[in-house]
């Protein structure tokens, strides 16, 4: 009996020693991302890093309203999401969707860790590192503006932001830090990636040094740190300064626009176009509508007819009724003019101004502007800001920054029981967490 | 005489120079006869002897001692000597079970029946030939104890094999058994294995027998022991096997088809509802019915009315079953042919067989099979064994002729399919394009679109072919008379090869051609991407795996011990290579294939699509590792009571690296008493064996893999492929663990004339695959993740009676095979708090709600038909058609709301009973089966599937016509436009769940065998299988293995052996 066991314990511990026979992967097919190649891979998945942006915001905002007629049809959490009463928003949503690019983006990094630095893959190391860094900033901007209130200087070590997710070990648990600690992140990885990525990028669905200083320059925009923008947005339109004329464009068409146009810096898009946002749904905000000049290229470029008189958007630069949200030339210019007006170079915020509306109007048709006093100068660029800039997901953050100096933008919305208001800087602005995701974490809902 | 006088002599001298003789005799007790050739073992010195021709006992150098009386057929008996004793006689038991002589197969030794504690089932070679057939495991169907057939089963990845053993042991597991061939695991085609030369298949059912294989034991394990020479006097012995099949057609016409005449009225009525108008406006290429075509060619003017009616006239006349069953339908056949030589000596056994088989189904596909196998067992040294085999099997498959079910216009199955006419010329089947739009489609310019059933086949040469190679070596040692060195090694070698030519005259090979054919306008010329050609699909696989083992063996004897047992470790690997591609513009003569982009978009003019060739060959490649130690202990005390241990521990390149450094084997213990005859006579058993057992085994699932892994994606606006973390690193990610509890009886009572065994056993399935929610901020693919988090009980009972009823020249004997079984989800997390509601559904797949069986049927309480012929369901307790409402309720109410629970979708108790006659040399056999406690859903008509697909059931024929219809029927009125909600309540709702209980006949089975002269044996028998249902509890009759389906037809089987 003895001698068996010995036996027994012998061969096992020889038997156990030969982990390297077993250490070869089942599944060929099945790639691991250890080289440079499957990172790559992993960092080109346009639907996961590009497709991505979240529509909650946008969809919580007032760039369109729904007919009764359309409200009525929704399913109960269409609805939810149009009147600021979300309830449950459960997988599938968009903070599944952001942490999958930050889950990817952080393997990508992970993996990177372990790979030595030399002469001959430097330059494929940055390129990766630094994608991955504007990756992963990029879901974390787009999940702040979404889930937590406003960035305001004296409150911004009080109130939680999103989880910080500092690698892809899924055991981790999660936690909510501070917005202080949060923009601080995204800061960071941008400030990080600018010299790790190249000037401009072979394709605008991967990162470059233009898209890390624009977005540095939305970020600090939606921080009403305006100093800071501007220096960002001058850097990022140093290298991508071209405008499309809208008069070379045909409006005869159902989507004007093409995919990857001259004007994108980056390219990014909407997650999934919500039920409440359909093409058929969703049309353009009256007053909104009513704000384009006659001999202004966007109305026609932007809008197509829809039914009862009311217009539907038609102006994504992807091309579809899939919503862009990417950074173009111009959003970067209409962010230096506003961070020049703010910060008292009244003219130059002026003339860059100028220069994008004369890309708008018909040829000969636009006056200059000039002369304006600070706050009327203000005013007209935060108009043009949300003329241009309609539907592409920056309309919630700039409600929120924008009643933070006390603009009182009321938004409302007209559903069968009646007028629905949402007041400014009202605890909704920070959209609730995913019952699902509390419950299984216990990090803290915001309040609504 | 020469014997007499040795032994005389011998007695002298021992007298003389030794001590006592010890002489009697060995007798039957019965018949007071002596039994020659008894083995006589002295205890104390291991020495053997045997008695004489007539019992005659004659032992020399007696001391106190122990002697051990063994013969086949009577029972053993030990009996003590005083050195003082001269004679004794000892009288033996003659034993009319042979249950303790059977050799129960483990894979890794071969145990005798009563040193078992577990439950295992042994069926011999008489036993397998009950049923008939070329697939081995169909041979256990009826005649193996709960083992389950389910004819209802899709093949996944899950399940490969359609039977269980003792039922579910997982919920999202492997559910496959194991199949082990002559020692090692076996992943080739188990229709590769040749029937004719099966010895034994051993059925390990419980964790002491099964627990030895470890982590892939959990869903029990199926031992196939192939023959090998036995025989040792040297001479030849031949077998020839011979046996043909036929059957009849099988008949179409078992299936409900609505008549002609019916199904063109409703689709006059939708046609002139505008059902059809939106698809002829939106995709005027699609093939219409022919009604539907001629309604729309009057109603835009192309023909009159007169000829209308004359073509719907002929039209209602044909039965698209007749045309089939006449020139495409075939008699099955098959045919055995078997010959096998063994010759053993003391020094060399060698065993050879060769097996053809050559089977044709109804559909005219051939399959033609030849499996060689060659074993030889030599003995090098007196000490040194060596054994080795071969086999080898080649089966090429032809296809045949397109199945009926395949036949559609579009997706329409219409009943009036002309098939071929008079002149028995093959018609066209307007399958995918409208026949008048392709011929105004680029005329001139294409080739034809034409589809015509009758001739296709014959154009489409599918071929596959499996060749398979398996070798084994097993080299033994005795190091000690009590310990055996045994090395082993496997080396198996499957290659499966797919070819399907698809001819240039073929419906596929014409249709791609044109599809992707366009009309360049600037050099005025078609241009071909899909060129002119063949097209060939090819398909290979290849299974590569082997397997070192190293053990060794202990056997034991002391006074009143025995002691036995193996230790041993293995390493196993298996490979598996697989690539598919299809070649474009294909000639065989010259031999050439043209190149393709298979990366383009091309314009589908026929279709305003566009669409990618497909074809690109693919490779995937996988390999799993395993390192294993096992060992396996059995201690008997007094040849009475037993005691049994195993214990196995695996390691594999699936698991996680946390789970493989965990110390968690996999064991179960056991024991056993042989009840003393003092105590059992007076019940007049014969014998008795108690045992008990508990033990783990486990289930693995080598799909699943702990690392994270990417899948690949290329997307339309982006010129990059991407990847995506599809499955998370889980480390921690290992097998499931199957517990069982068994306790059986072994029995025999009145002389043998009521024998068998009773178990009883409770399983628990725990660490079984289960989704479960996680934090998905940590990954956000989705919200849940597969985790070792779900578990389930089973339990049930065995039963296996033999009744000899008349016993003596006239005998009849009747066999009791049942089994119970039941099992119910324990914990499952998963989305939404499933409950009642999620069985809503046929039952066909497993849905794990806690507390509930795995597999069951609900369905919505009915208050039958309102006054218009709408069905009616609860809501609130009161009768209601809101069908959108009554939907909403179960998922709050569950059963206490408007749904009930019927019970367990698949049987809970089944088995056969087989009752055996037997004359002088003949013998019949009978077989019949049932399956019991369970439901099944009654296939009901849903008008939404009528009018999109024409698909309509019996029920239809009775369904609401007018008012007081609803007195005597459930079936719902025909109503335009159809209410999808509405059918999909009827068809939910709980009269439609009837019960499943059913009998049926399996096979009768004539035979005769005789011995010819030379001790040559002959046997010949005749067996009709297929004879259908007895008896059905449900009162429609309908049978539930068949439901609207062709039922197995009539079959004849005869065959002959002869050993010689």
């Amino acid at each position: 009996m003895l001698r068996s066991r010995l036996i027994y314990i012998l061969l096992f511990s020889i038997l156990m020693s030969c982990k390297d026979y077993l250490d070869i992967k089942s599944n060929s097919g099945l790639a691991t991302p250890d080289n440079f190649e499957a990172m790559q891979r992993i960092l080109d998945n346009m639907e996961v890093m590009n497709i991505s942006t979240n529509p909650l915001g946008e969809a919580s905002s007032d760039n369109y309203f729904l007919t009764l007629q359309s409200y009525n049809s929704l399913g109960m959490r269409s609805q939810e999401a149009y009147t600021w009463r979300i309830i449950d928003n459960n997988f599938p949503n968009d903070w599944a969707t952001s942490y999958l690019t930050v889950y990817h983006s952080n393997i990508v990094l992970d993996n990177l860790k372990s790979i030595q630095i030399n002469d001959a893959n430097k330059e494929t190391w940055s390129q990766l590192a630094g994608a991955a860094y504007f990756y992963r900033s990029y879901a974390y901007l787009s999940l702040l503006w979404t889930y937590a209130k406003g960035y305001e200087e004296s409150e911004k070590d009080l109130y939680p932001g999103i989880v910080l997710r500092v690698d892809a070990d899924p055991y981790k648990p999660s936690e909510r830090s501070s917005i202080a600690a949060c923009y601080n992140t995204v800061i960071h990885d941008l400030e990080r990636s600018i010299p790790l990525l190249p000037r401009q990028s072979e394709h605008v669905l991967r990162p470059s040094k233009a898209a890390a200083y624009g977005l540095l320059a939305r970020t600090y925009l939606s921080m009403r740190h305006y100093d800071k923008s501007e220096i960002y947005a001058d850097s990022a339109w140093m290298i991508s300064a071209k405008l499309i004329d809208y008069n070379m464009l045909d409006a005869n068409t159902q989507f004007p626009f093409e995919r990857y146009n001259i004007e994108t810096t980056f390219f990014s898009q909407m997650s999934t176009t919500l039920p409440a946002m359909n093409y058929y749904n969703a049309l353009v905000d009256t007053t909104l509508y009513k704000s384009y000049n006659k001999d202004d290229l966007r109305l026609k470029l932007f809008f197509a007819q829809g039914s009862d008189g009311y217009y539907q958007f038609k102006g994504s630069y992807a091309g579809a009724s899939d919503f862009f949200t990417g950074i173009t030339s111009a959003e970067i210019l209409l962010m230096r003019a506003e961070s020049y007006i703010r910060n008292g170079r009244i003219e130059r915020g002026l003339s860059d101004l100028n220069h994008l509306m004369r890309h708008r109007y018909a040829t000969g048709k636009y006056k200059d502007l000039g002369g304006l006093s600070q706050e009327d100068a203000l005013e007209r660029i935060l108009c043009e800001r949300r003329k241009e800039l309609l539907f592409r997901g920056l309309r919630w953050m700039d409600v929120k920054r924008l009643n933070l100096e006390g603009r009182n933008i009321v938004l409302k919305r007209q559903i069968p029981e009646g007028v629905l208001e949402l007041v400014p800087n009202s605890n909704r602005y920070a959209l609730p967490i995913p019952t699902d995701v509390v419950d299984r974490t216990g990090i803290p809902q915001n309040p609504q | 005489m020469k014997n007499s006088i040795i032994l005389l002599i011998l007695n002298l001298l021992t007298v003389l120079c030794y001590g006592q003789v010890l002489k009697g005799r060995v007798y039957d007790k019965a018949t007071g006869k002596g039994i020659a050739g008894v083995t006589i073992t002295s205890k104390s010195t291991q020495k053997k002897f045997k008695a004489g021709p007539g019992g005659e006992i004659e032992i020399g150098n007696i001391t106190s001692d122990s002697l051990h009386f063994h013969h086949m057929g009577y029972t053993d008996r030990v009996l003590f000597v005083k050195g003082s004793d001269t004679n004794i006689a000892v009288g033996l038991t003659a034993k009319s079970i042979e249950i303790e002589e059977v050799q129960v197969q483990t894979g890794y030794q071969s145990l005798r029946a009563d040193q078992l504690s577990g439950s295992a089932q042994v069926l011999n070679e008489s036993q397998l030939n009950q049923n008939v057939g070329s697939n081995i495991l169909d041979r256990l169907n009826h005649v193996a104890n709960a083992v389950f057939f389910d004819n209802q089963l899709q093949a996944s990845d899950n399940q490969k094999l359609n039977f269980s053993i003792r039922g579910l042991s997982t919920i999202n597991g492997v559910r496959d058994p194991l199949i082990v061939l002559d020692g090692f695991i076996y992943e080739g085609s188990i229709q590769n294995i040749d029937p004719n030369n099966i010895e034994s298949i051993t059925i390990l059912k419980d964790a002491a027998a099964s627990a030895i294989w470890g982590a892939r034991a959990g869903n029990g394990v199926l031992v196939i022991k192939s023959k090998n020479a036995k025989v040792t006097d040297g001479r030849t012995n031949v077998t020839v096997n011979k046996s043909i099949q036929f059957a009849q057609k099988p008949d179409l016409y078992d299936v409900y088809q609505m008549p002609a005449e019916e199904f063109i009225e409703i689709e006059k009525m939708l046609f002139k509802n505008g059902y059809y108008d939106r698809n002829i406006r939106r995709s005027p290429f699609s093939a219409l019915t022919p009604v539907v075509s001629l309604l729309q060619q009057h109603k835009t003017g192309k023909i009159d009315g007169g000829l209308l009616d004359q073509r719907l006239t002929a039209l209602k006349n044909i039965d698209s079953r007749s045309d089939y069953m006449d020139y495409f339908m075939e008699y099955p056949l098959l045919d055995q042919y078997a010959l096998s030589l063994s010759n053993g000596t003391e020094k060399n056994k060698i065993h050879l067989a060769v097996g053809y088989t050559f089977d044709k189904n109804q559909y005219g596909a051939k399959n033609k099979k030849i499996n060689i196998d060659f074993n030889d067992r030599m003995m090098l040294l007196p000490k040194l064994h060596l054994d080795i085999g071969f086999k080898y099997t080649n089966a090429k498959n032809h296809a045949g002729k397109p199945a009926f079910e395949t036949f559609r216009y579009r997706n329409i199955r219409a009943p009036y399919m002309d098939l071929v006419d008079a002149d028995g010329n093959g018609l066209v089947l307007e399958t995918t394009y409208d026949k008048i739009y392709t011929d105004n489609y680029l005329p001139g310019k294409l080739l034809s679109w034409d589809y015509v059933p009758f001739e296709d086949y014959r154009y489409v040469d599918n071929r596959s072919i499996r060749n398979e190679y398996l070798g084994q070596a097993q080299l033994s040692y005795k190091i000690l008379p009590f310990i055996d060195l045994v090395l082993a090694y496997q080396i198996q070698n499957q290659m499966a090869s797919d070819n399907v030519r698809n001819g240039l005259d073929s419906y596929y090979t014409r249709v791609m051609i044109n599809s992707y054919a366009s009309y360049n306008e600037v050099t005025d010329r078609m241009e071909y991407p899909v060129p002119m050609g063949d097209i060939v699909l090819k398909n290979n696989v290849n299974i590569r795996s082997y397997n070192w083992r190293g053990q060794i063996n202990v056997n034991k004897v002391w006074d009143k011990f025995e002691l036995s047992g193996i230790v041993g470790a293995e390493v196993r690997e298996s490979k598996t290579d697989g690539e598919s591609s299809t070649l474009y513009g294909y000639t065989a003569d010259p031999l050439n294939n043209v190149a393709i982009d298979f990366v383009s978009d091309f314009p589908i003019g026929i279709s305003y699509s566009t669409s990618i060739i497909p074809g690109r060959p693919v490779l995937n490649s996988s390999i799993n590792r395993f390192v294993s130690i096992y060992s396996n202990w059995n201690v008997e005390y007094n040849k009475r009571l037993g005691a049994t241990a195993s214990v196995r521990r695996d390691a594999a390149n699936i698991f996680g690296v946390a789970a493989n450094d965990k110390w968690s084997p996999f064991w179960s213990v056991g024991a056993y008493l042989h009840v003393p005859d003092q105590w059992i006579k007076g019940a007049k058993a014969d014998r008795l064996k108690v045992r008990a057992s508990y033990g783990v085994s486990g289930n693995v699932d080598l799909r699943k893999t702990a690392l994270p892994v990417a899948e690949s994606t290329t997307f339309n606006y982006s010129p990059y492929s991407g990847l995506i973390i599809a499955q998370l690193n889980d480390p921690y990610l290992r097998w499931e663990k199957i517990k069982t509890f068994n306790v059986g009886l072994d029995l025999s009572f009145l002389d043998g004339r009521i024998r068998g065994s009773i178990d009883h056993y409770q399983k628990r399935g725990t660490d079984l695959y289960g989704l479960t929610g996680y934090d998905y901020t940590t990954w956000g693919y989705q919200s849940f993740i597969t985790k070792n988090v779900a578990s389930m009980d089973g339990r049930g009972t065995d039963l296996v009676i033999e009744t000899d009823n008349i016993r003596g020249k006239f005998s009849w004997s009747t066999i009791y095979n049942l089994a119970w079984n039941k099992s119910k989800t324990r914990t499952y997390y998963a989305a939404n708090g499933m409950n009642v509601s999620s069985f809503l559904d046929i039952g066909s797949s497993i849905t794990p709600v806690p507390d509930y069986p795995l597999y069951g049927i609900a369905g919505y309480r009915s208050a039958g038909l309102d006054a218009k012929g709408n069905p009616q369901g609860f809501l609130n307790g009161v009768p209601s058609t809101d069908y959108t409402a009554i939907r909403r309720q179960p998922l709050d109410l569950g059963e206490n709301g408007n749904i009930i629970f019927k019970g367990s979708s698949k049987p809970q108790v089944f088995g056969s009973i087989i009752n055996k006659f037997s004359f002088k040399n003949w013998a019949l056999a009978v077989n019949a089966s049932f399956y019991g406690d369970y439901y099944f859903m009654k296939n009901t008509t849903s008008y939404t599937q009528l009018f999109s697909n024409g698909k309509a059931y019996a029920d239809f024929e009775k369904r609401w016509q007018k008012q007081g219809d609803e007195s005597h029927t459930v079936v719902p009125a025909l109503i335009y436009p159809a209410d999808q909600l509405r059918d999909s309540f009827y068809r939910l709702s709980e009269s439609n769940i009837l019960r499943a209980d059913h009998i049926h006949l399996e096979y009768v089975r004539l035979s005769y065998a005789s011995a010819i002269k030379n001790s040559a044996k002959l046997e010949c028998f005749a067996n009709v299988s297929n004879l259908g249902l007895l008896w059905v509890s449900n009162k429609e009759k309908i049978d539930p293995l068949y439901q609207d389906k062709v039922k197995p037809p009539l079959t004849f089987t005869f065959g002959t052996s002869v050993k010689f």
